[in-house]
């Protein structure tokens, strides 16, 4: 088990902040020195999709946030890979490297999991 | 192991299948708020792992009057019961 | 053990910030502590002072305050959803030119950074969403 933190994003962006909301704190640890990972299941792999824009009136997406990622030292994305199997998408095409996993097994070796 | 909080009802939306789908041997799983609606389902209870154990909070369910109501697989637990199960389970997972 | 309790709901929109308050309600009887509430997503709101339900349904942002006094937990609010929702301090409020606040003592707005910090200092985690 590791002192790490888990965010786990399971929700879509634009329809809710909870994904925005979600990365930002995943963000925010990592600038800070923090130990976060972070792992994307259920609708939270459309986060990971490479073709999004600003929403109407200039509402902000997850795709900058996104990049930034591995430039504040959260090397480690996860996705879940029934998630993407169910969605008709393959983690190549996705706009991060991402590793494919079992998110019963990623889950487990965690202390602290917050989920958005 | 792992503590699966649901507050969804399966008749409603996916992700009481997700969570499903995410425990383990040995992990647990209560049902609060809406979630309690997920121990009428006889679809989502006939999925049940055998092996993970499934308590529904008992203020919840009779708030939406369903005290007599859950199905077989499901045990009711008290909140100091849903304390107690956050205390002995390593983490949780919140699924909303 | 130490908790740290995350709510995301707004009050009286959703059941979680009821769900947390008898949850952290019940630590104590079990021999347990609530270290930190952490205020996130449309949690936020719970921090407003100008909370005002009917006499009777029961006032949650008063409920907070006992429950810190009663536990001398934390009230963590995140500044940045705070804000952009309309929830702040004085001292927010004249950064930004306004002249009205809304969030005082017991509650402190701090950064999501402090999130992830109670979580790591605590020995459980538990989340209340909408």
């Amino acid at each position: 088990m590791t002192d790490k933190t888990l965010i786990l994003i399971r929700h879509a962006p634009h329809g809710t902040s909870f994904a925005r909301e979600g990365i930002e704190a995943a963000l925010v640890g990592g600038a800070m020195g923090m130990a976060v990972d972070i792992v994307f299941a259920g609708d939270g792999v459309f986060c990971l999709l490479p073709d999004q824009s600003a929403g109407a009136l200039g509402q902000k997406g997850t795709l900058p946030m996104i990049k930034a990622l591995p430039m504040y030292d959260i090397e480690t994305i996860f996705v879940d890979r029934v998630a993407l199997q169910q969605r008709g998408l393959e983690v190549s095409a996705l706009a991060v490297d991402a590793i494919e996993c079992e998110l019963a097994s990623v889950t487990a070796s965690y202390r602290q999991i917050v989920s958005f | 192991m792992t503590l699966h909080i649901l507050n969804r009802s399966a008749f409603s939306s996916a992700t009481p299948d997700d969570a499903l789908r995410a425990t383990v041997p040995g992990d647990a799983l209560v049902l609060v708020e809406d979630g309690v609606y997920c121990a009428l389902d006889a679809r989502w209870c006939a999925s049940l792992p055998l092996d993970v154990a499934v308590y529904a909070l008992s203020e919840d369910l009779e708030a939406r009057g369903l005290g007599a109501r859950t199905d077989a697989r499901v045990q009711t637990v008290t909140v100091d019961g849903f304390v107690e199960l956050t205390a002995t389970h390593s983490q949780s997972i919140s699924w909303f | 053990m130490k908790y740290t309790l995350i709510v995301y709901g707004a009050p009286y929109s959703s059941q979680a910030a009821h769900s947390a308050l008898r949850f952290a309600r019940a630590l104590p009887g079990l021999g347990h502590t609530v270290a930190t509430v952490f205020f996130y997503h449309d949690g936020v709101y719970n921090a407003s002072t100008l909370i005002t339900p009917p006499q009777d349904e029961p006032h949650l942002n008063q409920a907070w305050a006992e429950l810190k006094t009663t536990q001398g937990c934390e009230l963590l609010v995140c500044v940045a959803a705070a804000l952009k929702r309309g929830v702040m301090n004085d001292a927010e409020a004249r950064r930004h030119g306004g002249e009205v606040h809304n969030l005082g003592e017991p509650f402190e707005l701090t950064g999501v950074g402090q999130l992830l910090a109670s979580a790591q200092s605590s020995d459980r985690t538990v989340t209340f969403a909408p």
